[in-house]
């Protein structure tokens, strides 16, 4: 083959390269090709004067940022401000709270970015909604959103951009839950481009998400060092291994692990098993070595991202059997002994409270009763404590009732059994709180009188 | 120059060849999956990986989730014609039905009847699979397997025990579809009146209406969709006894005796008000048994009421994740993705995936494990499931799939709602579906 025809061959194979290798670089801009004016009803030109809850379009202001696909936000109706938590339509970013997923907390912090820097946040329903109330997803207290930003105050609805699709098309999550709607199609092919360009959850692992081996420690270690800095561990978001004995199942899953030092000091914590029934971690005594992500969940030290699988086990993820049938006490407290950082995962019995007071929780969406409930009390010397039944606890009232409001209990004195938590019902403060003690099954608030 | 010609030339095609084939250039054979699978479903797909790449070092398996069943039907059927889609997938019936409306599907009986890629010792005999499963993917219109088990669901009953202990001396877990009516008004009329069960709902819902009517049909002998001599499909839903069928449950309904998620408030989940105490009986998938789960009561399972002991009338719906494999890629490919799907269906790895999920493992072999027969004596409700759908071999139906059938199946449950909730007179909504659901079809072919 001469130079000349060398040349032709390559010049060739080069232009038959540059339809691939272009691929990558002629990326289409679905967000800036989806307009909310293209989708308004007829009487409907704008979202001015109109609400979310009511009308399926409304402006919002932010109240507090959850994650990558859940945004809690404020509408303001007759001077009146009405919370909306809103779960996006058309996506499922990787999980960034309870359970920490690879490329969670980027995906969190990239709706974060964009709703800090929006001048103009609508929400809407499905377009094809528009002009009917808002309505809520399967769990029944999140409301669907499609959220719609600029960074522009009183942006025409013309110019404003669809964030869920953002969300999408920048490949921090697929698209999911959508095949109904009229912009499908937007979010199927942000999807699949955004595949093809491997960017973020497509690219593979998340460089920050730690893969390695875990860190070798103890209960007592955790919760030493989660002592010393007064609110966070160095351990958090790290993964960790360590042993300790099941000693209150809480919930449908989960469960509270306790280990002692050489001088008998008792260390908890709590594990968060992700909505799985892992049996090693549901059976009392057994002595477990458990591997995870220890994190810092509003104050309180969990373990989350465990596993376990008897059929295909995974020494380096798994947790595992260290011994059954461990034996163990549940201590009884006054309420100034439990009234530390130390207590906080350990479970504790606290006996003769007298119900002063109390709080029913009602679900922002549905207004009904959540379930869940705090009680006030006080002991005899009148420290007082609050008791909290989270929703998915039943608590019965002296009567074997079911109890729905707190006022069931008022008056009552009683027993009870649970988890030492910190609360703090300032988020913006989280170090100013105080100690709770949470009930973990229906058995352990007992009515004395 | 002519070095620099040389160079050039090299590197162009083998660039352009490399882009062309989608070799990475690590010399390896890559497999693309999609599917639907969770973050933990997804760590116990990486374990059976990395033990897979023991016998296979060469072959690297670049899986990736993409959302619910619609959605990865929805990609699919824009990665196709795009030629972008993968070498393997998670597929329902319906939707390998469209995909074969556009030829991309592979038709294993090649591999099953290959010398090399037939099932080995070590993979299990193929009729270790249980039959009805592997039947499934033999139910097209076109002659051949296109699609292949991987893990199996039906619907079964989850009950609050400790109610139905309370109330033992008035009701007792219905096992027939009259009974079950019988044992609603009761709980209705004389359990929900008493002031400790002021906060309850209904005594039953029912998940998915799609089901609901579906198994209705199948159970009752009434036409939903069919196949005729000539290999067509057809929708034929639109009839009397069909309507008939949706006036009674609209009765019941309005009786107050169940709901489905497609009236209940806030369309939650059954689950959602089972585990809160609002319902004693839930009917729901396999698949979601984790959610049916609560320390408050004690939750009891059996199989699905029926309409008689045999028969139609005794049949259960078969759902749950298939595998198709798409006419992409390299021979080595194809072969590797093949070899992929038998590994993952062992005998440990569907019981390991079963385990996990809730899902039952796909392979007769797999319930005869010592391990397996082992958890199914533990008091997990996933176990209590897995030990009460092991009884119903035998009993599953499959609708027949085609063109358009993906449609059908989501237009007919939206009809009890319409109904139910006023939206729709019974000879609108009946038309409406059909109207939709043969439009979606191609028939005649």
């Amino acid at each position: 083959m001469d130079k000349k025809n060398k040349l032709i061959l390559a010049l060739g194979a080069i232009v038959l390269a540059v339809p691939f290798l272009n691929a990558c670089n002629n990326s289409i801009d679905y967000v800036s090709q989806c307009h909310l004016s293209d989708y308004l009803p007829t009487g409907i030109t704008s979202y001015e004067n109109h609400t979310f809850l009511d009308d399926g379009i409304g402006l919002v202001t932010i109240q507090k940022y959850v994650d990558g696909d859940t945004t809690h936000f404020l509408q303001v109706e007759d001077g009146t401000q009405r919370l909306v938590k809103a779960r996006y339509l058309g996506i499922d970013t990787p999980e960034s709270t309870g359970q920490i997923e690879p490329w969670g907390k980027k995906a969190s912090a990239f709706t974060k970015s964009k709703l800090e820097t929006a001048q103009t946040i609508v929400l809407t329903t499905d377009v094809t909604e528009i002009g009917s109330a808002a309505t809520v997803d399967s769990t029944g207290s999140r409301y669907k959103a499609f959220v719609w930003i600029s960074t522009k105050a009183n942006c025409p609805v013309e110019d404003l951009k669809l964030l869920n699709l953002w969300i999408v098309q920048e490949g921090y999550s697929t698209g999911k839950g959508i095949s109904d709607s009229t912009l499908e199609s937007f979010f199927t092919n942000a999807d699949l481009q955004a595949q093809e360009e491997q960017i973020h959850i497509w690219a593979g692992d998340d460089p920050d998400f730690y893969t390695g081996p875990a860190t070798p420690t103890t209960l007592q270690e955790l919760a030493e060092t989660f002592e010393e800095d007064g609110s966070e561990s160095s351990f958090n978001g790290a993964s960790v291994s360590f042993e300790g004995i099941v000693y209150k199942l809480s919930g449908d899953y989960d469960a509270y692990l306790y280990d002692t030092d050489t001088e008998g000091n008792k260390y908890g914590i709590y594990v968060f098993a992700g909505y799985k029934s892992y049996s090693p971690l549901r059976t009392l005594g057994n002595r477990l070595k458990v591997i995870g992500t220890y994190t810092i969940y509003y104050g309180n030290p969990q373990l989350t991202n465990v596993s376990y699988n008897a059929f295909l086990p995974e020494e380096s993820t798994d947790m595992s059997i260290i011994s059954t049938g461990n034996q163990f006490t549940i201590d009884t407290m006054t309420i100034n002994e439990i009234n530390t950082r130390e207590a906080v995962n350990m479970v504790y019995t606290i006996n003769n409270l007298t119900v002063y007071d109390g709080y029913t929780e009602i679900d922002s969406t549905t207004l009904v009763p959540s379930g869940a409930l705090t009680l006030r009390c006080n002991d005899a010397n009148q420290n007082q404590i609050s008791v909290r039944i989270p929703e998915d606890v039943w608590a019965y009232d002296s009567n074997n009732n079911r109890a729905d409001d707190w006022a069931d209990f008022d008056g009552s004195v009683i027993n009870i059994t649970g988890a030492i938590n910190f609360y703090a019902p300032d988020e913006e403060n989280p170090n100013t709180g105080y100690y709770q003690i949470k009930l973990c099954a229906s058995a352990d608030l007992v009515v004395v009188s | 120059m002519k070095k620099l010609s040389s160079l050039l030339l090299l590197a162009t095609v083998s660039l352009s060849l490399g882009l062309m084939t989608g070799c990475t250039g690590d010399g390896k054979v890559h497999v693309k999956f999609w599917h639907t699978m969770g973050q933990s479903n997804q760590a116990l797909l990486d374990r059976m990986i990395t033990d897979f790449n023991e016998i296979y070092p060469d072959v690297v398996i670049d899986h990736s989730a993409q959302g619910d069943y619609a959605a990865l039907h929805t990609k699919l059927l824009s990665a196709i014609p795009a030629g972008t889609m993968p070498n393997m997938a998670f597929c329902y019936p319906d939707h390998v039905a469209d995909y074969l409306d556009i030829n991309a599907v592979v038709n294993v009986e090649d591999y099953l009847n290959d010398e090399n890629l037939g099932y080995s010792s070590e993979d299990g005999a193929l009729n270790d699979y249980i039959s009805s499963y592997w039947e499934e993917g033999q139910s097209y219109l076109t002659d051949g397997t296109y699609s292949v088990p991987f893990a199996k669901s039906t619907e079964v009953l989850f009950y609050n025990k400790d109610f139905f202990d309370e109330n033992s001396s008035l009701i007792s877990v219905p096992t027939t579809w009259e009974e079950m009516w019988n044992t609603c008004q009761i709980i209705k009329e004389q359990i929900m009146t008493q002031a400790k069960y002021s906060t309850m709902l209904y005594p039953m819902a029912y998940d998915s209406d799609s089901n609901l009517f579906i198994t209705m049909c199948e159970q009752r002998g009434i036409d939903y969709t069919t196949n005729d001599a000539t290999g067509s499909g057809h929708i034929v839903f639109n009839n009397d006894q069909a309507k008939s069928l949706i006036s009674e449950l609209v009765g019941y309904y309005d009786d107050g005796y169940f709901a489905t998620k497609g009236v209940i408030p806030n369309s939650a989940y059954s689950s959602t008000y089972f585990t809160e105490g609002k319902i004693v009986m839930s009917i729901g998938s396999t698949g979601g048994t984790s959610y049916q789960t609560s320390s408050n009561f004690d939750v009891g399972v059996v199989p699905c009421p029926v309409t008689s002991s045999e028969g139609n009338g005794n049949k259960y719906i078969s759902q749950g994740p298939s595998i198709c494999f798409f006419k992409k890629g390299t021979t080595a490919q194809k072969e590797a993705a093949w070899n992929f799907y038998k590994f993952i269906t062992r005998s440990l790895n569907t019981a390991a995936y079963g385990v996990l999920t809730g899902y039952e493992p796909v392979r007769t072999s797999a319930y005869e494990l010592p391990s397996y027969q082992s958890y199914l004596s533990t008091d997990v409700l996933q176990a209590k499931v897995s030990a009460c759908t092991s009884t119903l071999e035998g009993r599953y139906f499959n609708s027949p799939v085609f063109y358009g059938s993906a449609t059908a199946r989501d237009v007919v449950g939206e009809i009890f709602a319409n109904v139910a909730l006023g939206t729709k007179t019974l000879d609108g909504a009946f038309a409406d579906a059909y109207v939709t659901a043969t439009a979606a079809c191609k028939t005649g072919k």
